[in-house]
């Protein structure tokens, strides 16, 4: 294995009594595309959230390329080097498309000027396709356009570490393949990628590793032929008669 | 875009403003105007460092009354107990009330969950409180109200009045100003940012607490500001006059009926507000006063929730114009009374024309430009 990215120690999070991470131990290392996959509940979204900040894990460490970022607020973690885009699109909805890109450009990695993240800006939004919209209020992108302003914004915040939350949910098979090229993409700039994802046939042709989670917890963790022949996984998704 | 002449224009407006005191010896216009004037820069300076807070960051203050009276209680107390130069008391008053809201700031911007109505409720809560302890704390107040005797305004600012209209001015444009800057920094881009989606906005990299603490102690600082200014101007203060609900709610009034989205939208307002509450206070028709600001702002509401700013900047002249038409109208035929009150009326009628939705307006001038086609033409009237 390569350089180790971001190790997760043990991570436990519970929300009330329900324990959506039940210890969680994976890794990331550079240059790869992880495939995180699990059925619904598992904790795949907690884990994303966990990983950026937006919950404090209620035990277990997180390290960040030799940091420890357990503890460090949501827009540090950013600033460090990790982005991730939401399931369900969260645009400015006051804002051009432009200045949702700024916002990310100008904050999201080395406190930028604004006319230098209006540049910045306007390359993601050329490398997502977005730039004819540039000027347009959000309101009028639809869905899939929606999802690449998500990746847009992320990108601008020059990650090395690229969290993607369901980027092909509601999309059709056309958008997908263009997502799917997309991805690959960045990944060949050279930005790690995890990619969360239930289309099974898209992370199983993306990913170079995969891991499956279940009830918060890693059951099964590497090559893709080989997760997918595990019992436990088969277990998992179809149930004890298949396995 | 900000532009980089943008500090000479301020400064431009404020030397002509600036002179109006001493034109008006010239022209031979009333005092009282002067003391309309302070009154119309001392909205604007509260709408504005309200909407400064609440319209940038979505964070919908009710506890301005909080401030304003910390503002207006530090200026009585130093000046009256502790013979304090009112001058210097005047930054002491912002500070104060900046200290109190970097306190609240502390505690609830913590809490994320604290948004929209609780966090109105919580400033509110805020206000009543300190009224409370202003109320019975001797050493401030105690429940009789402070009685300030008359200050010596320093020589280069002339009368009582016009130094009164000139601070307020300069605190106006001040405020104004840093409005204007913060909307077009990148500071401002995070606040909005805030404002659509805080959760977002942390994520993609905004220090969304620095940002709202420094945000809440701009706002509280001008309010206290101007407020300290205030009390020389309201002369006997009380708990009641000061805590009460009045300037809660017209500053909201004026941010909402003017437009909370720009930096320009509460000038607008606090302008036109102020305007029609003192002509109808003025005129015989007091008791109409709070039933047309009521149900203007209901009709705002309702048919132009972005506030009059953004439609009268898309159909600038035309409104100017009609405002001039009428405001000309009413001097010709000598009605209206006042020069105020005429302006108040030919304000009602521009913010009935800018109620006509963008589709209707649109029709129309597609029905002027089509007439004057067929004027050019030369096809004989219909």
């Amino acid at each position: 294995m390569s350089d180790l990215m971001l190790a997760c120690n043990n991570v436990v999070k519970d929300f009330g009594g329900v324990r959506a991470l039940a210890g969680v131990n994976a890794r990331v290392s550079q240059g790869e595309i992880l495939g995180l996959v699990g059925p619904n509940g598992s904790g795949k979204s907690t884990l994303i959230n966990v990983i950026t900040g937006l919950h404090e894990p209620t035990a277990g460490r997180l390290i960040f390329q030799g940091r420890d970022i357990t503890a460090d607020e949501p827009h540090l973690i950013t600033q460090l080097g990790i982005a991730r885009t939401y399931q369900v699109p969260r645009p400015f909805n006051t804002m051009t498309v432009l200045e949702n890109v700024m916002v990310s450009a100008t904050f999201g990695h080395s406190n930028l000027g604004l006319d230098q993240a209006r540049v910045d800006a306007r390359e993601a939004l050329e490398f997502t396709g977005l730039a004819a919209y540039a000027e347009a209020p959000v309101g009028k992108l639809n869905l899939h356009q929606r999802k690449f302003l998500e990746l847009a914004r992320a990108l601008s915040t020059k990650p090395q570490l690229l969290l993607l939350d369901e980027v092909m949910a509601g999309l059709n098979p056309t958008e997908i393949d263009q997502s799917v090229a997309m991805i690959r993409k960045v990944y060949e700039s050279g930005v790690t990628i995890v990619i969360v994802e239930h289309l099974m046939r898209v992370v199983t042709s993306l990913s170079t590793r995969m891991i499956i989670l279940n009830y918060g917890r890693v059951i099964a963790d590497g090559q893709p032929e080989q997760v997918m022949r595990d019992p436990e996984v088969i277990i998992a998704y179809l149930g004890k008669d298949y396995a | 875009m900000k532009k980089w002449s943008a500090p000479l224009w301020f400064l431009a407006v404020g030397i002509l403003l600036g002179l109006v005191p001493w034109l008006r010896t010239v022209l031979g216009f009333p005092i009282f105007y002067l003391i309309f004037l302070y009154f119309i820069f001392f909205w604007v300076a509260q709408a504005i460092s309200w909407n400064i807070l609440t319209g940038y960051s979505g964070y919908f203050s009710f506890g301005t009354g909080a401030f304003f009276g910390v503002g207006v209680y530090t200026m009585a107390t130093l000046i009256d107990k502790y013979d304090f130069n009112f001058l210097s008391a005047l930054p002491i008053g912002g500070i104060l009330a900046m200290l109190l809201g970097l306190g609240i700031g502390f505690v609830v911007f913590r809490l994320r969950q604290l948004k929209g109505e609780l966090f109105a409720l919580l400033t509110l809560a805020v206000d009543f409180v300190l009224a409370a302890v202003v109320r019975n704390t001797d050493s401030i107040d105690g429940g009789f109200g402070v009685r300030l005797g008359s200050v010596q305004p320093p020589a280069f600012l002339g009368s009582f009045s016009t130094m009164m209209y000139i601070l307020s001015l300069v605190i106006a444009l001040i405020t104004v100003f840093i409005a204007y800057s913060i909307y077009y920094s990148r500071f401002g881009l995070g606040l909005f940012a805030i404002r659509d989606d805080e959760e977002v906005a942390e994520g993609l990299g905004v220090p969304t607490f620095r940002y709202k603490m420094t945000v809440f102690s701009i706002s509280c600082f001008l309010i206290g500001v101007s407020g300290a200014l205030h009390a020389l101007q309201i002369g006997y203060i009380t708990v009641e006059g000061t805590f009460a609900l009045r300037v809660p709610l017209f500053v909201i009034l004026m941010s909402v009926l003017g437009g909370r989205q720009h930096w320009f939208g509460p000038v607008i307002g606090a302008v036109v507000i102020y305007t029609l509450t003192d002509t109808f206070s003025q005129a015989s028709i007091e008791y109409l006063n709070q039933i047309i600001i009521g149900s203007l702002l209901i009709v705002m509401i309702l048919f132009l929730r972005e506030g009059i700013f953004e439609r009268l900047r898309r159909r600038f002249w035309p409104s100017f114009g009609l405002l001039l038409i009428v405001l000309a109208a009413q001097l010709a035929f000598g009605i209206g009374g006042r020069l105020i009150s005429q302006t108040a009326y030919a304000m009602l009628i521009t913010i009935a024309f800018l109620l006509i939705s963008d589709n209707g307006y649109a029709r129309l001038t597609r029905s002027i430009q089509f007439l004057q086609a067929k004027k050019q033409v030369g096809v004989s009237d219909v």
